[in-house]
């Protein structure tokens, strides 16, 4: 049993009372609102999804140029690797440029959900 | 007829009919609450919508039971968050004074039934317990979650809102 149970009499004047609300408008307001905000979302991310795959594609050349080094080093000793990045990152910054626009990219994903 | 939580399930997975559905059978019991907490038309409206936006965000976080009970929670977040541009406390105190509703002249045309003058003469925190309990059916134990007060003072703030109401009511039938 509910505990409003006592005072039905009242409840059941105020929903008499919401009922008399015409919910049509209002629905179709709220609908509109959903609509608005997920066509929004989706350009932003459209947006920054192929901003981030035109830079990548810019710099592709110049990242598989440096592929070989990379494998190169890493194959020797599992121990350097992080100072093979980090050599890769002073040798071509522009892995730190991509990581930049994938970071922020995340970063503006992850505020837009959270709002 | 589908289930509040069979239909949320839909829409959790993006279904915008299934959550229109919801919206149509929750509407009115959301837009009452919003508008007797603001005591403005247009104003609760603005927090209903708000309210449906935000369970839209959110609905894949609804892990079932009542659905009213979830969606009314939000409401009255939103209120909160209203109230807190507004910098406005609300007074818990049981003596506190009785805060009469501020309300623009549009708003009082066409709006003069009983219940909502005899709302507008509890006391705040009575008139919030009424609202949420009485008028928007939530259970005491529902109303404590939301609200974070304890059980006992909604229990206490509903029964002494109840029978202010009904004096209230009573007083203005007989004159």
């Amino acid at each position: 049993m509910r505990d409003q149970e006592p005072y039905s009499d009242l409840t059941d004047l105020f929903t008499v009372e919401d009922r008399a609300l015409d919910p049509a408008p209002f629905v179709n307001d709220v609908m509109t609102g959903i609509r608005r905000k997920s066509l929004s979302r989706r350009l932003v991310l459209g947006a920054v999804g192929v901003v981030g795959a035109g830079v990548a594609a810019f710099q592709l050349p110049s990242l598989l140029a440096g592929w070989s080094g990379l494998d190169t080093l890493v194959t020797r000793t599992v121990n350097d690797a992080q100072q093979d990045a980090s050599l890769l990152a002073s040798a071509d910054p522009l892995w730190l440029m991509v990581g930049g626009v994938v970071a922020v990219s995340l970063l503006a994903v992850t505020a837009w959900e959270r709002a | 007829m589908r289930s509040d939580p069979d239909l949320a399930a839909s829409a959790a997975r993006g279904h915008e009919a299934d959550f229109a559905e919801l919206v149509r059978r929750h509407q009115a019991r959301i837009r009452g609450m919003a508008r007797r907490l603001t005591g403005s038309a247009s104003d609760g409206d603005d927090i209903a919508q708000a309210t449906f936006l935000k369970a839209w965000q959110k609905i894949g976080s609804y892990a079932g039971g009542t659905f009213s009970a979830w969606i009314c929670t939000i409401c009255w977040r939103e209120y909160l968050q209203v109230r807190r541009k507004q910098k406005i406390e609300i007074e818990f105190d049981e003596t506190a004074e009785i805060i009469p509703f501020e309300r623009s002249q549009s708003d009082e045309v066409g709006d003069q039934m009983d219940l909502t003058r005899a709302l507008g003469n509890l006391s705040e925190a009575q008139r919030i317990c009424v609202i949420l309990c009485v008028a928007s059916g939530l259970s005491h134990r529902e109303a404590a979650e939301a609200t974070g007060w304890p059980l006992g003072t909604i229990k206490s703030h509903v029964t002494r809102g109840v029978a202010a109401l009904r004096k209230h009511l009573e007083s203005s039938h007989v004159a």
